[in-house]
């Protein structure tokens, strides 16, 4: 593994690159100072995120780290490949879960985490998504060891958001400090619009237009939505632009225009995607569009039912979902996990809870995650009830030690904790997309980066052979 | 990827109002510096005819009470803050119709509008960035909006702001007749939105002969079908 890290120099600071072979020449100064000329772009170009808080909706700015998070090339082959077998094995799942059974016949996947996950839905069984895939865009969240060793903490596989804000920050960066980037062989990440564009096509088939659903304005992650349809040039549709007639999907033009439409990129939770199906009061879905789905006259994206499979008591069974559909050995690790539906997890589990994360499978975006050290002796208590009672609901992992990146907070460069979210791209082919959301924790004692909580991202070079 | 060529109703209505909206930021300080102008000879009171005219009725005791009132007022819709918003309220739901540098000349006044209020900016200049920021918007859409359809319609939404504003603020007759063939081009290019009988009764209306913006029954009847005309 090749190791980049940042030391005060003199007065400089410098990116100090441990590998002689690589070429680099990163001018970490001029990144630092255009920090805020950076940020003061984002805000020109309205980067922001939606955040309810105390039911107020606020929109607020996403901040962002001039100081890259830097993947050699040897790093990202190696994550490339582990991350598109992961997903492979994960869509092969979803099939097999929705219409065969075998990994659960077989015993490998035991059927209650199944049948029990919120993400589940029967009204599923059977449908068949075009090209057989399920997770169209998956979102894998990784942390990179104090070790060098990433592990894989949690796959996002019903609508993963994040990919715009390493996009933008690049296009603006590239503005801001041209020469960074020509004395450096930086992978282009400005091209994942082009790979949703193409996935979007393939499956759309040439039977009308491809639209973006979004639930609306009010909605964390707008921002993206216009961007993606922006870029990708497909139409931003809201809740009222879409209706069903004879099992096909329509964008409803002016005057009762009206044209076909192919492909759904829908940014719309499941449970609200169609009131005839699932939460009757939702206005922010399509009537009947999951009978246009079913037909084969529309693909969505992702498909409808993937929260089976990024269920957090699912996720320790990824690993042997490779094994056993791609009968290959897992190339990226999961992070050690117990399942208090085990016996013998179940009782570590009790007897290390100090040391332990627990997460609650329900939850998401960081919250149901409390860390064992951080509980006093009531809570510690209460919790272990809840797995008493709620085995099925918990699950339990090591504190990974993560590697801290450097971020520059005011004009101090601290250290703290950031993941990676990759981006995974599956349409005829699976393609992985050389760049991610590199995502940090601006509170020096807290492990939970999400920005929802606060946090702020990074860019995410992947750099060339030379 | 196939490109969609319709416009959903929802977006029409956005398109027609960010063209309103951003042109009353343009025109009200546009007048807002003639109005200026006029009270440094004039009395304190030169404001009301502006304010008036707005179809308002706020009193201020000083000319910087006026000032922060039409600049920075959340609370009435006829403030240069009011219609900046609602421009960007608009404009937020047509970035990809518009394109991001586009909708970024109104993100930029927003901000410096914002701030200026911060600031207690009593001094109409400090807002000139937004008038060339807002010129820079409507070169910036023509030359961006690929979708001829969304152009004409927020284009629509200009001109009938135009003409509004100066019927209100009784511009002679050539200003207005000129302002009104300027709006008859896109009426033409998107005439199933423009309402016909309505048009047939402003092309009776806005003549020589009949034109008179003394009369005040005149006036209103003008006004009302300027803002019937056109259906989104």
């Amino acid at each position: 593994m090749h190791k980049y890290c940042l030391s005060l120099h003199r007065d400089k600071y410098q990116l100090a690159d441990q590998t002689p072979n690589l070429n680099m020449n990163i001018r970490i100064n001029e990144l630092i100072d255009s920090r805020d000329t950076v940020n003061k772009w984002m805000e020109r170009f309205g980067v922001r995120f939606g955040v309810y808080k105390h039911g107020v909706f606020n929109e607020q700015l996403f901040p962002f780290d001039s100081i890259p998070r830097i993947i050699p090339a040897s790093d990202w082959s190696y994550l490339e490949k582990g991350l598109k077998q992961r997903v492979m094995a994960l869509n092969k799942f979803l099939w097999d879960v929705y219409h065969d059974k075998r990994i659960i016949k077989d015993g490998v996947v035991p059927e209650e985490f199944v049948y029990s996950s919120k993400g589940y839905l029967p009204e599923c069984e059977g449908i068949n998504p075009i090209g057989e895939v399920y997770a169209h865009i998956a979102g894998i969240d990784l942390v990179e060891g104090k070790d060098g060793q990433w592990y894989v903490l949690e796959d996002n596989l019903r609508i993963p958001s994040g990919a715009s804000y390493p996009m933008i920050a690049r296009e603006i960066t590239r503005k801001v400090s041209p020469q960074t980037f020509t004395q450096n062989a930086v992978a282009e990440n400005r091209n994942y619009s082009k790979l949703l564009a193409t996935m979007m096509d393939e499956m759309n088939d040439d039977r009308g237009i491809a639209v973006i659903l979004t639930p609306g304005r009010y909605n964390s992650a707008y921002f993206e939505h216009s961007y993606f349809a922006e870029k990708t040039g497909a139409t931003l549709a809201y809740p009222g632009d879409l209706f069903v007639e004879d099992n096909k999907v329509y964008y409803a033009g002016l005057y009762k225009e009206k044209t076909r439409v192919g492909c759904i990129y829908r940014r719309v939770s499941d449970e609200y995607i169609d009131p005839m199906m699932f939460e009757a009061s939702s206005l922010l879905g399509v009537p009947n569009v999951m009978q246009a789905y079913k037909a084969g006259n529309v693909a969505l994206i992702n498909a409808i039912g993937n929260g089976v499979a990024d269920d957090k008591g699912i996720y320790y069974f990824v690993p042997k979902m490779i094994e056993y559909y791609l009968d290959e050995k897992p190339i990226l690790q999961n992070a050690p996990t117990y399942l208090p539906y085990y016996k013998n997890d179940y009782q570590y589990i009790l007897d290390n809870i100090k040391t332990l994360v627990i997460k609650d499978v329900s939850e998401a975006g960081g919250y149901g995650v409390v860390f064992g050290k951080d509980l006093s002796k009531d809570k510690l208590a209460e919790l272990k009830q809840l797995i008493i009672d709620q085995p099925r609901r918990w699950i339990a992992q090591e504190v990974i030690d993560f590697k801290d990146l450097e971020i520059l907070d005011d004009d101090k460069l601290v250290e703290r904790k950031a993941d990676l979210r990759a981006f995974v791209v599956s349409g005829k082919e699976t393609k992985v997309w050389a760049s991610g959301l590199t995502r940090f924790s601006r509170n020096p004692d807290s492990f939970v980066v999400n920005s929802s909580q606060g946090g702020g991202f990074k860019d995410t070079w992947i750099m060339g052979e030379n | 990827m196939v490109k969609n060529t319709i416009i959903s109703t929802s977006k029409a209505n956005s398109l027609y109002w960010l063209g309103r909206y951003e042109e009353r930021v343009y025109i009200t300080l546009h007048l807002l510096r003639k109005c200026y102008d006029k009270m440094i000879d004039g009395d304190p009171e030169d404001y009301c005819p502006i304010w008036h005219k707005l179809d308002t009725d706020g009193v201020y005791p000083t000319i910087e009470a006026f000032a922060l009132g039409i600049m920075y007022d959340d609370s009435t819709s006829c403030t240069v803050m009011a219609a900046q918003t609602k421009a960007m309220d608009n404009a937020i739901l047509l970035r990809e119709d518009i394109s991001s540098e586009t909708l970024s000349y109104l993100e930029m006044s927003l901000a410096l509008i914002k701030e200026c209020r911060q600031k207690q900016e009593t001094n109409i200049i400090c807002l000139q960035p937004v008038i060339d920021w807002s010129l820079a918007f409507w070169g910036s859409a023509e030359q961006r909006i690929h979708n001829h359809k969304a152009l004409y319609i927020m284009m629509l939404g200009r001109n009938i702001e135009n003409l509004d504003m100066l019927l209100r603020f009784d511009y002679d007759f050539e200003r207005i007749a000129l302002a009104y063939d300027s709006a008859k081009r896109y009426f033409q290019q998107m005439s199933n939105i423009i309402d016909a009988d309505v048009e047939a009764e402003l092309n009776k209306l806005i003549i020589k002969e009949h034109f008179d913006l003394q009369d005040a029954a005149y006036k209103s009847k003008v006004l009302k079908l300027i803002n019937q005309l056109v259906k989104v």
